[in-house]
């Protein structure tokens, strides 16, 4: 497990995501740009990636995006999104890893809360990570 | 459980023709804490064949193999991924390919 790289485009970041939902092919410019955009924003955006050793390609992905709050005395919020496994890999929970780590993130950051965010087709997934940490 | 991947291998002539493909796929089921136990193994294989030739030289490709967080443009920093997650990872991965390539002179 490590950060997104800039590179990633071509170890199947966009086929991983397509799991979750539409992800047209980007440009490696495309891919580089957005990923400098979200790195000029320091201590906002982190993406995680889970890669398979051998063939050096993304089987997870996952993001946490922490939110500038003027309440809770300039509090900060972390919001979980896009979190993806690769069907081959899914049923190792690997997605639960990445909510794991993501929160651990948004926690030492000094989030005063974490959201999971997501539709309504992994409603039931989601709920079920909850109750009984199942999430795969 | 551990999944296991695919062996694919190619015999060409020496023109690079292939003679004979090869493809294996399969699944090795595994308990925890004894990985090599293997409990199911399915192997699915297709082969194309013409006339032709002894044997000789034999190579072998893996595929790329991991590139260090040290030549990577990353995000941010690799040290706000709490360890305990990366260390609950580490036994529950395992994908394995590699691709050979047997060439007949």
């Amino acid at each position: 497990m490590r950060p997104l790289s800039k590179t990633d485009l071509s170890r199947s970041h966009l086929s991983v995501l397509r799991v979750l939902t539409s992800t047209p092919d980007l440009t490696e410019q495309q891919y580089a740009q957005a990923f400098d955009t979200m790195r000029s924003c320091p201590n906002t955006y982190y993406t995680l990636v889970i890669i398979s050793r051998e063939t050096d390609t993304i089987v997870g992905v996952g993001s946490v995006f922490l939110e500038q709050k003027f309440t809770r005395n300039l509090g900060r919020v972390g919001h979980i999104e896009d979190i993806a496994v690769d069907k081959s890999m899914q049923g190792h929970k690997l997605g639960l890893r990445i909510i794991q780590a993501l929160t651990g993130i948004s926690e030492s950051v000094g989030c005063y809360k974490t959201i999971l965010n997501c539709n309504d087709e992994n409603i039931r997934e989601t709920h079920l990570f909850f109750v009984f940490g199942m999430f795969n | 459980m551990t999944t296991f991947g695919a062996v694919s291998t190619t015999v060409t002539d020496s023109a690079d023709n292939p003679l004979l493909v090869a493809t294996f796929e399969g699944i090795k089921l595994g308990k925890l804490g004894s990985p090599g136990t293997v409990h199911k193994f399915t192997t699915r294989t297709s082969f194309h064949t013409q006339e032709n030739k002894p044997q000789a030289a034999l190579s072998c490709n893996t595929m790329p193999s991991l590139t260090p967080d040290s030549e990577l443009e990353l995000l941010f920093s690799p040290h706000v991924i709490p360890a305990e997650v990366q260390a609950q990872l580490g036994s529950d991965l395992h994908v394995s390919f590699c691709r050979i390539s047997l060439c007949f002179d």
